[in-house]
């Protein structure tokens, strides 16, 4: 008994010296550089904002010498954050939460074939993913309806993306179509059953929609520019201009208002992606 | 508790018509079971029913009332989908419960007939669990549940119990038959399966293509089929059919196969009278194919001969595949018969037992 034990230990003990697994070897190496591809540049923009503006000067790409979190002190004042953060935070959920509401509610109808011309509601929206934006008649008709440089038709601008009625739409047909009948049946109302049935099972589909779409607003610097003159209704991302001087721009305290940026919509992904996560790997299973 | 009627209901997609001039009454706390092959239109005849599809023309009543732009929930019905259609996301308590709160009954009662539907479906210590975690059977029954606790004036079912194995299939079909004894309510029920449609209806409604064929209990069906088609349908191996040509000679009828002749009875003599000497279609069902030395005593057993093709032993039964020359036939015969394939054997058709169909219309003749 106590042999055999022996001879296999020797046995595995040197084949595990003897064989490196070169493909698992090339795949981590082939890894790393993505990661580092990917990595980087957020290590450099962490980097950063903690140096002093002399100290990025001299040598920009050196590792901080220490933590100066005075960048997002001035970053928070010079950017007016406070302002602005309000701004930002009304944008983007007024926006996602009057694009996602009517969106699912659009989507069920046209998903379930409910709607005469569902489907080529459908293609517009298909057809609308590949067009340019169409910057110039909406400007026009923003400046018509008296709608320039006011919250309301900047909030308009996001009321409408057609990837995210293209998800749902799809995402809806997996929901049984027995349980509209069953829904109604039970004597269930269009909206009661939009909102405590359809919902909850296209959970996964809302989620990635809502931060998809969040993000685009929370992040979007082109349109406020256009759209917004008065410098009480600009968003955050427009603050962020002040940094860029003519004589060179203050690129410590524009990394930390970045960093800043992106902690509302990094907590936003934390608290979605366990639906993200689970719709994905459900539709795995379900089959 | 209510009757339901159609009256001259069509439906129509397009220009295909799916259900032509269905009639039918059924009566308060009767137990009516659709069934006839896939696509036949069963199910939709019962979703116009539920209000889930329209209803092209022609009246359908529920009680006295016509329910034609009545909508679903306000029809007083309950109905189990085949696919159970139970809420994903909800717990079975709140599954049964959901129809209940949304016509506002009040907390205690909507516990009370909850409770009570699970107590009579076995389904007490799993209110809390969500559909994904019960099996099969249990699904169904929750199904069943929560068109209980609605208590409707008619239960609406559509194969229930396709999706259950062929064991559970048998045991859960009881127990609707149970259910229905202790509601006392109105249950429509629709099956492909002509077994399910025997051992549950108190009438069974054949369907084919979108036409009734006929309503009547198990046993006028399986007795006096009026055509062809339910004659074939109901009974299981199915009937055996001959074209053949009925005789009259000597003041008796014959039927005339070409393989071979039987004597028809003597008290059929006036029905088929009409038929002699014209084309028909003689039926016999395989178990009313004996072999000779094991038949019963007082049938009246025409002889003829034939080849066995197949031998199937069963355990209680046998069934023989047999061949008279033009025709195929089964007969189930007596277990003790020492049959083999390839043998030219006696058997007996029990003429008393005998159908006979008009060949161009397919209707029995009677
Ligand atoms: N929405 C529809 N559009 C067109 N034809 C349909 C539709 N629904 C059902 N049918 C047709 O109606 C017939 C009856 O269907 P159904 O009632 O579901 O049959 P069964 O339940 O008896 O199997 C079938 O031929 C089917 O193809
Ligand atoms: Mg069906």
């Amino acid at each position: 008994m106590s042999t055999i034990t022996e001879s296999n230990l020797k046995h595995t003990r040197s084949k595990g010296i003897a064989r490196i697994d070169w493909v698992k070897v090339g795949s981590y190496l082939i890894l790393l550089v993505f990661a580092a591809v990917y990595v980087g540049p957020l290590f450099m923009l962490v980097n950063t904002a903690f140096k002093t503006l002399p100290e990025f000067f001299r040598a920009p790409t050196a590792l901080a010498t220490g933590l100066n979190f005075q960048n997002f002190v001035d970053a928070w004042r010079l950017a007016k954050f406070p302002t602005y953060l309000v701004n930002s935070v009304i944008y983007t959920t007024v926006a996602t939460f009057i694009y996602v509401v009517t969106t699912v509610f659009v989507a069920f109808p046209i998903a379930r074939g409910y709607y005469k011309f569902g489907k080529y509601i459908l293609l517009l929206y298909v057809i609308a993913l590949f067009l340019p934006p169409a910057l110039i008649p909406q400007f026009q008709l923003i400046l018509n309806l008296g709608l320039y440089n006011t919250r309301i038709g900047y909030i308009l601008l996001f009321l409408i993306n057609p990837i995210g009625m293209i998800i749902i739409v799809n995402y809806i047909k997996t929901v049984p179509r027995e349980l509209d009948e069953s829904a109604a049946m039970d004597g269930c109302s269009y909206f009661r059953f939009i909102l405590t049935i359809v919902l909850p099972l296209i959970k996964p589909a809302v989620a990635t929609v809502t931060v998809l779409h969040a993000i685009g607003i929370w992040n979007e610097l082109i349109l406020p520019t256009i759209y917004l003159t008065n410098d009480a209704l600009y968003p955050v991302t427009r603050g962020l201009i002040v940094f860029q001087g003519v004589y060179g721009s203050n690129w410590p305290a524009l990394a930390a208002a970045v960093l800043i940026l992106m902690i509302p919509m990094l907590i936003l992904f934390m608290f979605l992606q366990r639906y993200i996560i689970a719709g994905l790997t459900e539709g795995a299973v379900k089959g | 508790m209510a009757s339901v009627t159609y009256r001259n209901v069509y439906k129509r997609y397009g220009d295909v018509t799916v259900i032509t001039d269905l009639n039918m009454e059924i009566a308060d706390k009767e137990f009516v079971v659709f069934v006839g092959p896939s696509g036949c239109g069963k199910s939709t005849s019962l979703r116009m029913l539920a209000g889930l599809e329209d209803i092209s023309e022609g009246e359908i009543f529920i009680g006295d009332r016509v329910v034609n732009d009545v909508p679903p929930k306000d029809r007083d019905i309950a109905m189990v989908f085949q696919s159970y259609a139970l809420y994903p996301h909800m717990s079975v308590y709140d599954n049964m419960a959901f129809g209940l709160k949304l016509r506002k009954t009040p907390k205690a009662e909507i516990d009370r007939r909850v409770k009570e539907a699970a107590t009579i479906l076995g389904l007490e210590n799993l209110l809390d669990r969500k559909p994904k975690a019960l099996s099969g059977g249990q699904r169904q029954r929750v199904a069943v549940g929560r068109a209980i606790v609605r208590e409707p004036a008619v239960f609406l079912m559509d194969e229930p119990l396709s999706n259950l194995d062929a064991k559970l299939r048998v045991t859960a079909r009881a127990e609707i038959s149970k259910l229905h004894q202790r509601l006392g309510t109105t249950f429509i029920y629709v099956t492909h399966d002509q077994v399910e449609a025997m051992t549950m209806g108190d009438r069974i409604a054949v369907m084919s293509d979108g036409l009734l064929q006929q309503i009547d209990s198990p046993r006028n069906l399986y007795n006096a089929p009026n055509n062809v088609f339910v004659a074939g349908f109901i009974g299981s191996p199915s009937m055996n059919f001959f074209d053949a040509i009925l005789v009259g000679e000597e003041n008796r009828l014959f039927v005339d196969t070409g393989d071979f002749r039987v004597a028809v009875p003597e008290s059929r003599k006036t029905a088929y009278s009409s038929h002699v000497g014209k084309e028909v279609i003689f039926g016999i069902r395989p178990e009313h194919v004996h072999a000779p030395e094991y038949a019963p005593p007082n049938i009246m057993g025409e002889p003829l001969s034939a080849t066995i093709e197949i031998v199937e032993l069963l355990g209680h039964e046998l069934h023989l595949f047999m061949n008279s020359g033009k025709f195929s036939f089964v007969g189930t015969v007596d277990t003790r018969m020492d049959a083999h394939a390839g043998n030219r054997v006696e058997v007996l058709f029990d003429m008393n037992n005998m159908h006979l169909f008009d060949k161009k219309t397919e209707l029995a003749i009677r």
